[in-house]
């Protein structure tokens, strides 16, 4: 696996900060970033459900949805690899996937708690024509 | 006179000996182990597998010697008493550092074995078409 894309949503300021974030580790699998509501992002994702969950695609087209893509975002990160698998199969697993639901559907209100809220339609599915649907 | 030096002279020779036939068992299991998890580092196998023994030698050893002190050994049963005492907290330590042992093995064949695998399998695969190549 050559790179990770990472489709965030770009409209919520959480998800940026979680960007942000992810940059500045170091990596052991490169990510790219890519907000989920760009033209690139309908042309080659649109597929997908966008916005609506995190969507991780890596070099060979394979994709991650939701809670698995914050899993696969962690195991790219040096430091977090050992957290990624403990949080996918290992002993925190009872706390991984709900967990990550729970982040994923409350970004608007972590966003606000923070002093971050989404800038408009945070969390809404990007809706854009896709060759797949 | 008592037997307490009776007592003391077979718990140091059944504790070595315990303590030295242990730590063979686990040097030639634990090789098998770290043999299939540093395939092409043998060197290293054998590296880690004799500083595990010779952290179970010494944990054991260090324990066993504050183990010898004190007890009653006046009669035969009292000798009986504490020598079973004595070897019965030995054999527990070495019970638990035995268990410690095979947990760093599991440990560590799980991460050998893990790093060829994905933490999550993928939910699906896009269109080669759709394969991304971002710059």
């Amino acid at each position: 696996m050559d790179s990770l894309i990472v489709l965030y949503d770009e409209h919520c300021a959480f998800c940026e900060r979680c960007r942000g974030w992810l940059e500045v580790q170091p990596q052991r699998v490169p990510l790219r970033f890519l907000g989920c509501r760009s033209a690139e992002a309908a042309s080659r994702f649109g597929g997908l459900p966008l916005g609506a969950e995190l969507v991780v695609v890596d070099s060979g087209g394979r994709y991650w949805v939701g809670p698995p893509a914050f899993v696969m975002c962690l195991w790219a990160l040096e430091a977090y690899e050992d957290l990624a698998y403990a949080l996918a199969d290992g002993w925190l697993a009872p706390l991984g996937e709900p967990g990550f639901a729970l982040l994923s559907r409350h970004r608007g209100l972590i966003g606000r708690l923070i002093g971050a809220p989404c800038h408009d339609a945070c969390g809404v599915e990007v809706a854009a024509p896709s060759p797949y649907r | 006179m008592d037997n307490l030096s009776i007592v003391y002279a077979v718990y140091a020779l059944v504790s070595l000996g315990l303590t030295v036939q242990l730590a063979r068992l686990l040097s030639k299991s634990g090789r098998v182990f770290l043999e299939d998890v540093f395939k092409d580092q043998p060197d290293l196998a054998s590296a880690v597998n004799r500083l595990l023994v010779v952290g179970f030698y010494l944990v054991n050893f260090g324990y066993a010697c504050l183990l010898l002190e004190g007890g009653a050994a006046y009669t035969v049963r009292d000798s009986i008493e504490t020598l079973a005492a004595k070897l019965g907290w030995l054999l527990l330590s070495l019970a638990a550092m035995h268990f410690m042992n095979m947990f760093v093995f599991h440990v560590v064949r799980r991460r050998a074995l893990r790093s060829a695998s994905l933490p999550v399998a993928p939910q699906g695969h896009l269109p080669t078409h759709a394969a991304p190549s971002l710059a």
